[in-house]
């Protein structure tokens, strides 16, 4: 055995090592320890949140009238409806069709960039009307969580474009969970931001 | 032709046992998450409020968890993490346990700090 097929052999070994059951939920694991750091830095975000609104809530109360909340629950649709593409996509590769898989990966995709024009005309009508990230501290808070999530989405339809050029089945699943966890994470933050108050 | 609708009509289930949801439940976990939503932005826009209000318990209760149901279905329906799942499962579901409290106890603060303001 070569010095290199060892190398080899030990990565798999460890790459098939026991993830603490992590190796058991669809996907690379890495992706799910990602996905677990990830959700608890929105986590503290949106309990931070929660927490300032506490220390002035007429103030977070004024702010948030100037949400746009329409845009926000359409965003909210266009991830719903992008991270049901990405579960076909899923199926598809299952069954072995991988022309399918991705087509809905880039029709995934596409509901990302949708949900980005949509955050960049809202991002714009609040730049138009003089708010900015040093406003107030709700403005703050928003730009912050709500830009932190967008680089996200951006993330996501990078990854999910790269698993279309090679669509096997853990890279699907892998990808597909990534853009899941970013959908999960909107549907929490767009009640306690745009809805509570 | 058989087997292949049982693979797409069923649930894809891997060999770990991690369950991916079948296309019909994907789309009524979808269906569900949608609508709610949608019931969610037409209340939200036809409260018709000039000045700002504070929601009652009762009502941000409500909001937060369809929001934590509606992330319950994606962990368990898109993302797959079914019963194979154990221990990371209930990991996750106090995670969206922590957040629900978390913001229904900073509410109740601010309802206190402003009793006469909540409707």
């Amino acid at each position: 055995m070569t010095a290199q097929t060892q190398l080899s052999s030990g990565a798999e070994d460890n790459d098939t090592a026991s993830w603490g059951g992590l190796e058991l939920l669809p996907g690379h694991p890495i992706m799910w320890v990602l996905i677990l750091s990830e959700l608890v830095v929105f986590g503290a975000f949106l309990l931070t949140f929660s927490g300032a609104r506490v220390v002035d809530p007429q103030g977070f109360a004024q702010d948030q009238m100037q949400l746009d909340r329409l845009a926000g629950g359409i965003n909210t649709l266009v991830l719903l409806t992008s991270g049901l593409f990405a579960v076909f996509a899923i199926q598809a590769v299952n069954t072995g069709n991988i022309c399918r898989s991705r087509l809905w990966l880039v029709l995934a995709s596409l509901g990302g960039a949708i949900f980005l024009i949509i955050k960049m005309i809202e991002y714009r009508a609040k730049f138009d009307a003089g708010i900015g990230l040093e406003s107030s501290t709700f403005f703050t808070l928003y730009f912050l969580i709500t830009g932190f999530h967008a680089l996200h989405v951006v993330l996501g339809i990078g990854i999910l474009m790269v698993v279309a050029i090679w669509p096997s089945r853990i890279n699907v699943e892998t990808g597909a969970a990534f853009w899941h966890m970013v959908d999960m994470v909107w549907v929490l933050v767009f009640p306690v931001i745009y809805l509570v108050r | 032709m058989k087997k292949s609708l049982e693979i797409t009509d069923v649930a894809a289930i891997d060999m770990a046992g991690s369950c991916i949801a079948s296309v019909r439940t994907a789309c009524v976990v979808w269906g569900i998450a949608s609508i709610t939503t949608l019931i969610a932005v037409i209340l939200a826009l036809g409260d018709n409020a000039v000045e700002p209000i504070t929601l009652n318990m009762f009502a941000t209760g409500f909001i937060v968890a369809v929001g934590c149901i509606k992330a319950a279905l994606i962990l368990r329906y898109y993302l797959g993490l079914g019963p194979a799942a154990g221990s990371w499962r209930a990991m996750f579901i106090a995670f969206l346990i922590v957040i629900f409290l978390g913001v229904l106890a900073a509410q109740g603060v601010v309802i206190l700090m402003t009793p006469q303001a909540a409707s």
